[in-house]
């Protein structure tokens, strides 16, 4: 049999395999249908009539079994549509490439055809004609716009330089203002037929960018968003910008007892060697589950929280030998929670106040555990309502641990909170319902001045609290996206910003809404999704999910340099005179903080790495995705 | 044929429904480790795999020149067709790509603080190269979007050359625009309406799914619709083509005129040779371009005054002019509802006036730039209304090297052996 009649064969039974398929998904559509559960009639039924005998405790049950089989049913039929569907892509693709092939080797009969060029002394005249309608039919199309153009509302403050009227407050615009008189206008004009739609996507381009220094390479495929100026306001009315200090837990400080560092912005006291002047391997252990949250160090441990989707448990590590010291399991007491795979199980870091750790876990349970690992008590406060799976992590103020409970989509809802708990005990000490969105960000605790600040942040607020008793001090409305990078603060100014967002310098010596009066500049570039910012010398440091590394001025945010380090996960974090940071492929790298993107020394750990390293004396300690390692001289 | 031809039509039907219907719903929340893959713009790639993919696309334009140009094979170029969709369109989902390029390079030259990678500008240059001495050989099996209509093509309907070379001078428009909005900052219109990035991407909003579905169709039974009615680059590698040095032949030896060629071509790129009774007499050519000529200044002129007037309004595609337009909206009518944008740009005690200020400086340019589009468009249709008017002198069928995409169907049909016999 030759190979065309092969492939026709071929290409036969793939039409009638693709037509079976197309039919068996017709028939599933038309089965789905009538097992909708928006749809079920008698699901409604069952639904009114329990409504007006809420005792009916056998119709209840009934309900259930029945939702639940409408629904069973539901997710059958839509797993066998998309199953079939890429079966049917499948055949669809084969049966396409099978026809080619037989075309190919199509035997073709040789027969001579009359000439054609009688006719193309017509053709050719049409042609012209056609072209001619082209050419009309887009003059068209340019009178239209030109009318369009014509009607513009931008037209009387553009051309006859109409002034705007004083910009209304922010608490206006949110629909607060008092109701206008009746105006008897006619309906609003119709949405803009011009529009592209949406919002700019990313391969849309800002008009005025600065000059910025570009490696040669920076590969800009088509459409990669390009930088603007930050917006710089003017400076504010108050008084000039406070200076900020860290609120060090007392006794702690050498110490790392909470997710970055004892002042939990990333700047850290110890002095390691650099990579290549000494650093070396010290000891390297196997951690027995996994986990992204960082490792915190104290009185001589290594804690670290861990769970997969059976087993979690805390354990601590001997600081000097890595011995294992303790393990203790902290089973599961309900339903498993829904975690993405970039979360895990044990997202949180602990955190320590010096006589006991504390750990929360995306279920919502909270435990207590003295430094020998005994659990002293456990609180639970989930489950949560949150996509990724709860992921803030703790902090110690005092002898109270607290916990910031971000969740829910809408903000109206309330659904959030801020909790502060007795360490001892595990009793509410205050707390504090949020009308803010889901957030995967961790609070900073500063001092401004002679006043203590918590600094959260969760859509739409970036909001700072008394920590002593939860009560509000000051907001800057405006944050968006999913905001997973802790806050950030230097000697004068507050940092808190996210991907899908903005990155606000905040002067925090204000009260009540700041928003207009304490953002002293903002910028919607090099902004992060997971790292938190690291403010240091004047600079503020940023890196995004696709790996580039930002230097911005500290004074207006404006660029100093960019450079694509790789995909990293962990903060960086200032350690003496260097920047140290961690990619996810396990580079360790140490920079120069200045003017340009400077390598001091590198190291590879050979191992993915997500969390945020521990520096504490001449050591550095490094969760790795199996391993804890300690660096040191 | 046309069971096969109504099977594969009717494929698409229930992934367009299901495209929909799977848009309603908000994303689900993974749990297995799936990726969603962005139906909007990928990640910016590491710098290393921006040069592999350069030298995958010069090695893929090197085998299609070599496949047509000497092995005049179509089965490989169909295998290098399928790899070219995979590579570039499925893996690399399409980005970046030669036929957005063009803007890349466009607001290189417009704005001097843009710098142009030179990855993007070698996907750029390397198919022109090509094409200045091959022909179209990027469309041949290297382009994914020229792929996929290739590949999906199994009942060529022949469009009468009236209608299609008329319709062969949008993409020397849509490329003007596309010229415009790149180098105004609008944005990049070639890339924001890709027809097969909901293909490539395997999702994207329900207006792409559906342009990708109606794309998909029409080339079950269209040639290469994007390519010889829409693409920007394609105008250029159209224009590169008209000067190449050794374009495809279709036959081997010496043309026996049996006309089985332009039969097959599925593109109408093929032209007859001319014979003695084709010319019309001198005079009565020489009065048919004295006529097109004559009408193509005030055509020029007509369309670039009426592309000035147009700015505005092409002009609001901006995302500045955009939003001042709503900041003006909500100032003349404060009762009506305000965008997020306004209210974000209210929220941040940004100043309406230095928005106003933009916008006008931004129609200002888009009027400009109106005006050059329609100068170009005049330009366009005069230089085609007084081609066709100009006589040729052809011996053989020829392939017409500005709109042959080098498919290689006529090769198999063509009956003349490289020895001169015939099979």
């Amino acid at each position: 049999m030759s190979a065309y009649r092969l492939l026709c064969r071929f290409r036969l039974v793939l039409a009638i395999s693709s037509a079976l398929v197309l039919g068996l998904l017709a028939w599933n559509l038309v089965q789905s249908r009538s097992y909708d559960p928006l749809e079920a009639t008698r699901l409604e039924q069952m639904q009114l009539r329990l409504a007006a005998n809420p005792k009916d405790d056998a119709l209840r049950d009934q309900l259930r079994t029945l939702d639940r089989q409408v629904r069973e049913c539901y997710l059958h039929h839509r797993r066998v549509a998309l199953q079939g569907l890429a079966l049917l892509a499948v055949l669809a693709s084969l049966l396409a490439l099978v026809h080619a092939a037989a075309e190919t080797l199509r035997p073709r009969s040789y027969s001579a055809e009359p000439d054609a060029t009688e006719i193309l002394a017509q053709t050719r005249a049409k042609a012209a004609q056609g072209a001619y309608v082209l050419a009309t039919a887009l003059g068209g199309i340019l009178v239209v716009l030109a009318t369009l153009g014509r009607n513009d509302p931008l037209g009387s403050y553009v051309r006859e330089g109409r002034k705007p009227h004083a910009t209304e407050a922010p608490g206006q615009a949110s629909g607060s203002a008092p109701p206008a008189p009746p105006v008897a206008q006619g309906p609003l004009p119709p949405a803009d037929p011009l529009a592209l739609g949406k919002p700019p996507l990313a391969g849309s381009l800002p008009a005025t960018p600065p000059t910025t220094r570009l490696e040669p390479e920076a590969p800009a495929g088509a459409g990669t968003q390009r930088p603007s100026s930050p917006a710089v306001r003017p400076a504010p009315s108050k008084s000039a910008l406070p200076d900020l200090e860290p609120c060090l837990p007392a006794g702690l400080e050498a110490d790392w007892p909470r997710f970055r560092g004892p002042a939990g912005n990333g700047v850290a006291a110890a002095r390691p060697p650099l990579p290549g002047k000494g650093l070396k391997v010290l000891w390297k252990v196997a951690v027995p589950l996994p986990g992204w949250n960082s490792p915190i160090v104290v009185k001589g441990s290594v804690l670290l929280a861990m769970a997969d989707s059976t087993r979690r448990e805390v354990a601590a590590f001997d600081a000097r030998t890595g011995e294992l010291l303790w393990r203790t399991p902290i089973p599961y007491q309900g339903p498993v929670p829904r975690v993405s795979q970039d979360t895990g199980y044990a997202p949180s870091t602990m955190a320590s106040d010096g006589e006991r750790a504390y750990a929360i876990f995306p279920d919502g349970l909270l435990v207590g555990l003295d430094l020998g690992g005994g659990v002293l008590w456990t609180r639970s406060f989930g489950p949560f309502e949150n996509p990724y799976g709860h992921a803030s992590s703790l902090l110690c103020h005092g002898k109270n641990v607290i916990v910031q409970l971000d969740q829910g989509s809408d903000p109206e809802e309330k659904k959030s909170r801020l909790v502060a708990l007795d360490g001892a005990t595990g009793r509410t000490v205050w707390q504090v319902d949020r009308a803010v969105a889901a957030s995967w960000a961790t609070p900073l605790l500063l001092r401004a001045g002679t006043r203590e600040l918590l600094v959260t942040m969760a859509p739409p607020l970036v909001c700072a609290y008394d920590p002593d008793t939860g009560k509000e001090v000051w907001r800057v409305e405006g944050l968006g996206g999913e905001p997973a990078p802790c806050p950030a603060f230097d000697e004068h100014r507050v940092y808190a910003g996210n991907l899908g967002s903005y990155l606000f310098a905040i002067n925090p010596s204000g009260e009540g809404d700041i928003t207009r009066t304490g953002v002293l500049w903002d910028t919607s570039d090099y902004l992060p999704d997971i790292v938190s910012p690291l403010a240091f010398r004047e600079s503020v440091y940023l890196l995004g999910p696709d790996g580039t590394l930002a230097c911005l001025r500290a004074k207006d945010g404006s660029l100093v340099w960019e450079h694509r380090i790789g995909l990293t996960k962990a903060s960086p974090t200032a350690v003496g005179d260097a920047i140290w940071l961690v990619t996810d492929a396990g580079r360790l790298v140490v920079l120069q903080p200045g003017d340009a993107y400077r390598e001091l020394g590198a190291m590879e750990l050979g191992e993915v790495v997500r969390a945020s390293p521990a520096f504490v004396g001449d050591r550095v300690y490094v969760r790795g995705q199996d391993h804890l390692f300690c660096l040191g001289p | 044929m046309k069971r096969t031809s109504l099977a594969l039509t009717g494929l698409l039907a229930p992934l367009l429904a299901m495209g929909q219907e799977q848009k309603r719903q908000p994303p689900p929340d993974f749990t297995s480790g799936y990726q969603l893959p962005s139906p909007t713009t990928p990640v910016p790639k590491e710098a290393l795999f921006a040069w592999f993919d350069v030298g995958v696309l010069l090695l893929a334009l090197v085998l299609a020149a070599y496949i047509v140009l000497s092995r005049r094979s179509r089965a490989w170029l169909l295998v290098l067709t399928a790899f070219s969709a995979a590579y570039f369109g499925f893996y690399r989902l399409g980005c970046v790509c030669s036929v957005g390029s063009v803007q890349n390079v466009v607001l290189a030259f417009a704005e001097p603080s843009y710098r142009l990678s030179l990855s993007v500008a070698a996907f750029f240059l390397l198919p022109q190269l090509f094409a200045l001495f091959y022909g179209r050989v990027f469309c041949s099996g290297v382009c994914p979007l020229g792929a996929i209509q290739e590949l999906v093509l199994v009942k060529p309907l022949r469009i009468p050359d009236w209608i299609a070379g008329p319709l062969g001078l949008v993409p020397f428009l849509y490329l003007g625009l596309a010229v415009l909005y790149a180098s105004s900052g609008a944005g990049f219109v070639v890339c924001r309406y890709d027809p097969f990035i909901a293909l490539y991407r395997l999702g994207s909003s329900p207006l792409m799914a559906w342009l990708t579905g109606m794309f998909l169709a029409a080339s079950l039974f269209i040639g290469r619709p994007y390519c010889r009615f829409l693409c920007p680059y394609g105008a250029l590698l159209r224009m590169a083509s008209w000067l190449a040095s050794k374009p495809a032949r279709i036959a081997p030896a010496a043309c026996i005129s049996c006309h089985l060629c332009a039969k097959e071509c599925p593109y109408g790129a093929i032209l007859p040779p001319s014979a003695e009774g084709d010319r019309a007499p001198l005079h009565q050519l020489r009065r048919t371009l004295a006529r097109r000529l004559a009408v193509a200044v005030p055509l020029v002129v007509c369309l670039a005054v009426l592309g000035w007037f147009a700015g505005p309004a092409m002009a609001r595609v901006h995302p500045k002019v955009t939003l001042a337009r709503e900041l003006a909206l909500s100032l003349d009518r404060p009762e009506a509802p305000k965008t997020l944008a306004v209210e974000a740009h209210r929220r941040l005690g940004r100043s309406d006036e230095e928005a106003f200020r933009e916008a006008a400086a931004i129609q200002r340019s888009v009027r400009f730039g109106g005006a050059a589009l329609g100068a170009w468009a005049g330009v366009v249709v005069a230089a085609y209304t007084v081609s066709l008017a100009l006589r040729r002198r052809r011996r053989e069928y020829v392939a017409e090297p500005g709109t042959c995409f080098a498919c290689a169907r006529c090769f198999a049909s063509c009956p003349v052996l490289p020895n001169g016999d015939r099979s």
